[in-house]
């Protein structure tokens, strides 16, 4: 237990939990089992607050134990139940809330099919705001493995959306000014 | 998607491309993002981000908080 915690590092552990919540929905693709992770995170983290050192990033060392905790519990998991293929995809896009924009959806749906180290790294960099070093020391590896799999997550869903500069009528890219109109 | 004037493009989130060891998969890194205009990568971001923050603002549960209020009191004790 640990002796003398802030009240403002409490605070500053509260204030990180939606975004372990959306880095978890993010690994496992599953609300409910993101909630345990979250839990569990917190759980750890309260319990080895002297471990971590006041002052220095707190939501890179919360987003590695969350991490952590997920692939020791999937690994455990593989054991019992092979998780077949693609049944990432099909747990999020069951998602109950299938509103708001199509577009959305669809990238939603093209990100859940990205290799997991590749959706991993694009979330940490792409969303999460964490620099590619700190990306590389949460997922252990090298900062250019990281770079390199952000790149070919972005490429990736570039093709399977089939985003191109060309396409204009994706309403991505809005259609050139004419100059004489 | 395979020309372009793009060098910049790789260059948004870079931090300090000098660290040593990497160096290699630093330049294979680049050659995989070329091809990809500032403006697709803009557009990617921003759905990255979408996603992310659909999640990452939604109030947080009540038992997660409760369970940090517990933590905090059985840890005073």
């Amino acid at each position: 237990m640990p002796r003398n915690v802030s009240s403002g590092l409490r605070d500053d552990l509260v204030a990180q939990i939606g975004s372990l919540r959306a880095f978890a929905v993010s690994l496992c693709g599953d609300r409910e089992r993101a909630d345990d992770l979250v839990q569990e995170t917190l759980f750890k983290a309260w319990n080895h607050l002297d471990s971590f050192k006041e002052g220095t990033n707190l939501k890179a060392w919360l987003f590695t134990i969350l991490r952590n905790t997920y692939f020791s519990e999937r690994r455990k998991r593989k054991r019992e139940v092979e998780d077949a293929d693609g049944s990432y995809a099909a747990r999020l896009s069951s998602r109950p809330e299938q509103d708001g924009h199509m577009d959305m959806r669809d990238f939603q749906e093209a990100l859940s099919q990205l290799p997991d180290d590749q959706r991993e790294a694009l979330i940490l960099v792409g969303a999460a705001g964490f620099s590619y070093e700190e990306a590389a020391e949460i997922s252990r590896c090298a900062v250019g493995t990281i770079k390199s799999r952000v790149n070919r997550a972005r490429n990736r869903l570039a093709d399977t959306l089939q985003l191109d500069e060309t396409d204009e009528d994706q309403g991505i890219f809005p259609p050139p000014v004419t100059k004489s109109a | 998607m395979d020309r372009n004037d793009n060098k910049k493009a790789k260059r948004r989130m870079t931090v300090d491309p000098t660290k040593g060891e990497s160096q290699d998969a630093d330049k294979a890194a680049q050659a995989e993002a070329e091809g990809m205009s500032p403006t697709l990568q803009a557009h990617i971001g921003r759905q990255v981000r979408a996603v992310f923050d659909e999640v990452a603002e939604e109030p947080v549960p009540e038992h997660l908080l409760r369970l940090l209020e517990d933590l905090d009191q059985s840890g005073e004790k």
